[in-house]
């Protein structure tokens, strides 16, 4: 009997090692792998075998059924972890979906072992060593399309472009901001940024040098003497453009006036 | 062992499966043979690559990118349909090439983005995901699509997904829609099987229902109905199978069925509607046309001579069909799935999801509305094709399209009488006849700014039963004599029209292929520099905070920002005012302070052109579907010189502007 379950057997190591590594060593390679079928094939795969001990249906229907069962037992397994109160976190879900998979193939090999007809339907793949061959060059160009579409969309020439912002410190001191710079230009960019209050230059650095997805940021505190209602302006230059204001951002502080 | 001989016909078999017969004949292991199949494999990569390279072509403005996109397109659809209609092609063969076409056309939109979600509907969905993760419970409220956390199917697979694995939404939201996929071409292929007994008209049915409008991009999106449809599918397949399943069997396949159709109630509205209402109309059409009868006969009896004659006539056929329908209707309707359908759902729409209704009511009601007043002449149709920026396509595309829906329409009729010939007796096959005959209704629609939402959401479900129909009526009427060579290349072009046809209309020709910037054009505004301002904010501001902005920036604040963007629909709030005026006045501040706004982001772009899809921030603005000239960038530098509204981002094009001081304001 539990040669004829070898499949049966899979799943349990498969549920036993998704769910182990959900705990030990989330996000890797090999998790990803093991679980991606703990959550699309393995929950309809065993309901389909406790359901239909036989293996009556044909292996298309067997294939929609398992795939369509799946995604519907676990749409239902999600409205039950809703309304317990761990929710629908990774380990509720791991040991949910844990318990139906082994407990799943529990019901289904009692089942195959009450039932003396059940056989093991075979499917012949019937592929020839040219539909090998064919099948493989399809995959590889497939795969050579998804490459080709991937780095077209990642090295798209978009204009460069930066980040100027200004913020009021956290906590809300009104005397004191924060500027951050960050640059998606595509190469290394050298800036100059000046800070003003009431039109007069209060602080300026340059150059500041950053490099494409790299930031700068600082804090600086407004002097007592500029700390009256109004604006604080940032206004940052490209080192080899220093007489047009790239970007430019204003904070107002104190009281609010009309 | 193959479906024909496996199960009991419950429908009177065709003469012969022809397809199956001449294998027979042939003595080939009808089953066991994978034909044509590894090479069109060969012929769709290649069609892929090409499509990859259109795609990426499109990216640097190449010229070539457009044709190429169709070359790509046509390599997919045409080669699999002139091989599915040969008669020799065995029913595993027919079963790979409608699973190899439904992915490979699902990967044209992934393709289109590679990297990132670029559709709208995505990033609605992108949110209800990101909420459930955050929070861990359903039914967060979504600022961008409220809806879409009430069905909150395709998140809860998501983030089960992202749970065990650690991927991240793009990537598992992506192996989700394509794992429905792959159930859609298969329950679809099994249900039309089971319908005809015919491996080959179910094949041509998937391949028809391929060249519906929203195959190529709309379904295959991250959103509700890509994975809803395939569930309802399946609820179809299996309910059909459980006709002539009994024993042990049949409580599993009911266990099938009910688990679907639960799936389905909780992931999308519009498809649980629609598969209600088929299993009722599959349910009670046979009682309907029996007390038709009855009526006929009533009539028939009391009416006078002369008027009686023309009865006599046509009496005896109505009675015939009746009486052959309700024989079956006692045999094989889902009375049972119909009564779960409607209890699921109503329960559904009354305890969790109430505001779906009225949702759906209102795109329906106004494209209703612009109909009628199209009609009574008060408004002028849209110009069908064009964008609302004054672009228009090829020449031949608004000719392919035209073509297309003639031939559906052309079709339609041929299927419906050879359905009426042979089928009659088949329960399921009238009630998709009857379904089919909604298409020409739906199609006006079309002709209205608004109305062609309600067309487009109505059209995958149609096509459901325009397949079967369009599938019968083709095969069952080519020439008898004509070899298979000729008989394909007819039928390859009919049903490759059919299909281009479809992809014009199912998706605008501007955001077919990636590009540069464009004005309000879903996926072509979707760049970097938003993303990244997205991302700032949801770093720098926190989440949750109220954002007004434009349509494409509601999106990205909302969903990669974690912001809570004001949108119309959602909020009541008409903010638009505040962008279109030419001075910060006491009336937008008003209109501010009511909708408690934190946060406004001005996207300079939008000075640069009109809105492709006819609008800037929301369907309901002034001017909306009518701009004639792009705002002026004074009316969006406004707050530039507006006191106590603090500039704090500044990227170039975008700026996020401050305004919690005006809120105090007096």
């Amino acid at each position: 009997m539990l040669r004829r379950s070898y499949d049966l057997l899979a799943v349990v190591a498969i549920t036993g090692a998704a769910v182990t590594l959900s705990f030990l060593s989330p996000g890797s390679a090999i998790q990803v792998a093991i679980a991606l079928p703990l959550v699309l094939v393995i929950p309809g795969y065993v309901l389909m075998a406790a359901m239909f001990p036989k293996t009556m249906v044909g292996t298309a229907e067997r294939l929609v059924s398992t795939l369509g069962l799946s995604l519907a037992t676990v749409i239902v397994c999600g409205l039950v972890l809703n309304w317990t109160p761990w929710g629908l976190m990774a380990d509720a879900w791991s040991l949910l979906l844990g318990v139906l998979s082994i407990g799943g193939s529990a019901f289904a090999f009692a089942r195959r072992h009450s039932d003396t007809s059940f056989g093991n339907g075979r499917m012949r793949i019937g592929l020839t060593p040219r539909d090998g061959v064919l099948l493989t060059l399809a995959a590889l160009t497939t795969l050579g399309a998804g490459l080709t579409a991937y780095y077209g969309a990642i090295e798209q020439s978009i204009p460069g472009y930066t980040q100027l912002w200004i913020l009021p410190a956290e906590g809300g001191e009104e005397t004191v901001i924060r500027l951050g710079v960050m640059s998606y230009e595509e190469g290394p960019t050298r800036y100059r940024l000046q800070v003003l209050m009431g039109g007069a230059v209060a602080s300026e650095w340059a150059p500041i040098d950053i490099s494409p997805g790299e930031k700068w940021e600082a804090v600086v505190r407004i002097p007592a003497a500029s700390s009256r209602p109004g604006e604080v302006e940032a206004v940052l230059y490209l080192w080899n453009d220093p007489t047009r204001v790239y970007r430019r951002v204003a904070l107002w502080h104190g009281d609010v006036r009309k | 062992m193959p479906l024909i001989t496996e199960i009991a016909p419950f429908i009177k078999p065709r003469a012969a499966d022809s397809s199956q017969s001449e294998y027979q004949a042939a003595s080939l292991p009808y089953d066991e043979n994978w034909g044509w199949l590894p090479l069109l494999c060969v012929v769709d990569a290649l069609g892929l690559l090409l499509l990859a390279i259109a795609d990426t072509g499109a990216r640097q403005g190449a010229s070539f990118a457009v044709p190429l996109f169709w070359v790509g397109l046509l390599l997919l659809f045409v080669p699999t349909a002139a091989r599915l209609s040969w008669r020799t092609a065995s029913r595993r063969e027919r079963i790979g090439l409608v699973v190899v076409l439904g992915l490979a056309l699902h990967f044209v939109k992934i393709l289109h983005s590679p990297v990132n979600f670029t559709f709208v509907d995505e990033f609605q969905h992108w949110r209800t995901a990101e909420d459930i993760l955050r929070s861990g419970h359903l039914f967060q409220p979504n600022p961008v699509l409220p809806v879409s956390s009430l069905f909150p199917g395709l998140e809860i697979l998501t983030t089960a997904l992202i749970s065990l694995t650690g991927l991240p939404i793009f990537v598992a939201g992506n192996i989700v829609v394509v794992t429905a996929r792959l159930v859609l071409v298969l329950a679809l292929y099994l249900f039309y099987e089971e319908i005809t007994l015919s491996p080959r008209v179910a094949g041509i049915a998937v391949l028809v229902y391929t060249a519906n409008p929203n195959f190529v991009f709309f379904d295959a999106v991250f959103a509700y109905e890509s994975l809803a449809l395939p569930l309802a599918a399946l609820a179809l397949f299996a309910t059909v199978r459980r006709a002539h399943t009994y024993g042990g069997d049949r409580v599993g396949v009911s266990i099938l069925v009910l688990f679907a159709v639960l799936a389905v109630v909780v992931s999308h509205h519009l498809t649980s509607y629609a598969l209600l209402a088929f299993l009722v109309l599959w349910t009670l059409q046979p009682q309907v046309l029996g007390l038709l009868s009855v009526v006929t006969r009533w009539l028939g009896g009391r009416t006078s001579p002369s008027s009686h004659t023309g009865a006599a006539a046509t009496t005896p056929s109505l009675e015939r069909t009746a009486s052959s329908f309700r024989r079956r209707g006692r045999q094989s309707v889902p009375a049972d799935i119909a009564l779960f359908s409607v209890l699921a759902t109503v329960v559904w729409s009354a305890y969790v999801a109430s505001p779906a209704v009225s949702y759906l009511a209102s795109s329906l009601m106004a494209g209703i509305n612009e109909l009628m007043q199209l009609v009574s002449g008060e408004i002028t149709a849209r110009q069908l094709f064009r964008s609302y920026g004054g672009e228009m396509p090829p020449f031949w595309e608004p000719v392919a399209a035209y073509a297309s829906v003639m031939m559906v329409l052309a079709l339609l009729p041929v299927g419906l009488l050879q359905l009426r010939s042979q089928h009659a007796a088949n329960v399921v096959a009238t009630a998709l006849a009857t379904a089919a005959l909604l298409y020409p209704a739906v199609l006006p629609l079309r002709l209205t700014p608004r109305g062609i939402d309600a067309s487009g959401r109505a059209l995958p479900f149609l096509f459901a039963a325009i397949a079967l129909v369009v599938a019968v009526g083709v095969t069952d009427n080519e020439l008898p004599r004509l070899p298979d060579l000729k008989k394909s290349a007819r039928f390859a072009l009919v049903a490759g029209v059919i299909f281009v046809g479809g992809v014009v209309i199912g998706w605008p020709f501007w955001s077919r292929l990636p590009g540069p910037f464009l004005v309000a054009s879903h996926t072509r505004s979707v760049g970097q520099e938003g993303l990244a301002a997205a991302e700032w904010a949801r770093t720098y501001l926190g989440p949750d905070n109220r954002i007004a902005t434009d349509f494409i920036n509601q999106l990205l604040m909302g969903s990669y920002g974690a912001q809570h963007p004001l949108v119309p629909s959602a909020s009541g709030e008409m903010i638009s005012p505040i962008f279109f005026s030419s001075q910060f006045g006491a009336a937008e501040l008003a209109l501010l302070q009511r909708a408690a706004i934190r946060y406004v982001l001005i996207d300079r772009r939008l000075g640069s052109g009109l809105p492709m899809t006819g609008f800037y921030f929301d369907a309901e603005e002034p001017e909306a579907f009518h701009h004639t000239t792009p705002i002026p960038l004074s009316t969006l530098g406004k707050f530039d010189s507006t006191d106590n509204v603090s500039r704090i981002l500044d990227t170039g094009d975008i700026e996020i502007y401050d305004v919690e001081r005006l809120l105090h304001a007096p």
